[in-house]
């Protein structure tokens, strides 16, 4: 989503990464590895269960696909890590649009660990919410 | 569970530096939420 990042901030939306990480796990980690948006943390699973996001299986972490990805991301340069307390890598993720007066007008639930919506989607689903959006730069 | 067309509840995500962050202060513009298993 990085490239694009420009896309979604010309369209007046701001960009949260949502990580089910510890907040000092999350620190340390920006420290070393600044990234370009915002970044803030879900202390427990409440706001997880309540959007829908699933939990994935040790087998299907441990599949061949997902072993492909994992080996993609070493060859990248970033090595996976223990888990700390506070986390679970059960857990799967997931990508929310909210308009601006705070209504869920997009959503994908990943279905599994390494399943991402297309980009083109989102930025649709983004494109959509700021046109109903008094500060959207479409209104 | 919350779908399309509901409102995201009033709750309180933390920033690293530990600060709690209403849900309700993203609103008066389209925010993107990526939800990450991890950062890394």
């Amino acid at each position: 989503m990085e490239p694009h990042l420009p896309e979604l901030r010309a369209l007046g939306a701001d960009v949260w990464a949502i990580a089910l990480t510890p907040p000092r796990r999350a620190a340390a980690y920006l420290e070393r590895y600044p990234l370009p948006l915002r970044v803030a943390v879900v202390p427990g699973r409440k706001l997880c269960v309540a959007l829908g996001l699933g939990r994935t299986t040790w087998w299907s972490i441990l599949s061949p696909p997902s072993i492909g990805r994992y080996l993609a991301a070493i060859l990248r340069g970033t090595w996976p890590r223990k888990p700390v307390k506070g986390e679970d890598l059960l857990q799967l993720g997931g990508e929310v649009v909210v308009d601006a007066a705070g209504v869920i007008r997009w959503l994908y639930r990943s279905r599994t660990a390494t399943d991402r919506p297309r980009v083109s989607a989102v930025l649709k689903a983004v494109a959509q919410a700021a046109a109903t959006s008094p500060t959207g730069s479409n209104s | 569970m919350l779908s399309v067309g509901d409102r995201l509840p009033d709750l309180e995500l933390r920033l690293p530096d530990e600060r709690l962050l209403p849900l309700s202060d993203l609103r008066g513009r389209p925010v993107l939420l990526i939800f990450l298993r991890h950062l890394a």
